[in-house]
């Protein structure tokens, strides 16, 4: 799966540039994010803006993505449409995954807790 | 495009290989037929819904019935009730029990198992049929309540 990868403010962003997440490209989707987790960025945030559709399959790559990263980092998402958002809430995603309105935003609470923990 | 009206009285039916590459088509004319119902006062969440719930249901399809690449096809036929979105996905692969499937535990974060709760969530009413050689899931949404009806 085509995705954007760049760095901010030492934040690794990565961005789906599909318009629809579902078992015709899930797998592609779990071996990009792979290979990204896979560098060593302990932080991760998956810019979802592109995404108009999710579906159960998608959701499946995110948790295993989430459990591949463990304690040795974090994901974070943002710029959830509003059908993604309501997949996330229905499966309750939404109080397992750190969820963000804007990129900078979630970008900006890593610092936060950098600076409560320093 | 045929009007509301006309489209109110139209069954719609396709059929498409059993591959996962042909989702797109189906959910997607899942999402045309339902935002013009949705037009009519269904309610926010109705194409979105119906659109989810069809990729869950052809995904299923294919999955349980292992039968993507081996030439077989998927029906998905649409029946539009005065007050209800009835849709049937059929295959003829190995099927799968409704009942034999249980809700996910979500406090575990399964990787798998979200595509029926998200069917049995998001519709009114499901029903799978297992008949000789075809399986049958048929899933009910209701977008109006009949005059003089209390709960849908």
């Amino acid at each position: 799966m085509k995705m954007k990868r760049y760095s901010r403010n030492g934040v690794i962003v990565l961005k789906p540039q599909e318009r629809r997440i579902d078992a015709s490209n899930a797998v592609g989707f779990k071996e990009s994010l792979s290979m990204h987790l896979g560098d060593g960025s302990p932080n991760i945030v998956i810019n979802l803006d592109e995404v108009r559709f999710i579906d159960s399959s998608g959701l499946g790559v995110l948790v295993s993505a989430l459990k591949e990263i463990g304690s040795n980092g974090e994901i974070k998402l943002c710029h959830l449409r509003e059908g993604v958002r309501s997949i996330f809430e229905l499966t309750r995603l939404d109080t397992v995954f750190d969820l963000h309105g804007s990129e900078g935003g979630a970008v900006e609470s890593f610092k936060s807790k950098q600076g409560l923990t320093e | 495009m045929a009007g509301a009206a006309r489209l109110m009285a139209e069954e719609i039916e396709v059929c498409f290989p059993a591959s996962y590459q042909f989702l797109y088509l189906a959910s997607g004319l899942a999402r045309e037929v339902a935002r013009r119902i949705q037009k009519q006062g269904a309610d926010k969440s109705f194409s979105s819904d119906v659109e989810l719930c069809v990729s869950e249901a052809c995904t299923n399809a294919i999955k349980h019935g292992m039968i993507e690449e081996s030439g077989a096809k998927i029906s998905l036929k649409f029946s539009i009730h005065p007050n209800r979105l009835v849709i049937r996905v059929l295959d003829r692969g190995k099927g799968f029990s409704l009942d034999g499937i249980e809700a996910p535990e979500l406090e575990k974060l399964p990787e798998r198992g979200y595509g029926l709760f998200i069917i049995r969530s998001k519709m009114d009413h499901i029903k799978y049929d297992q008949r000789q050689d075809e399986n049958i899931l048929e899933m009910t949404r209701y977008f109006r309540k009949r005059p003089g009806e209390g709960e849908v």
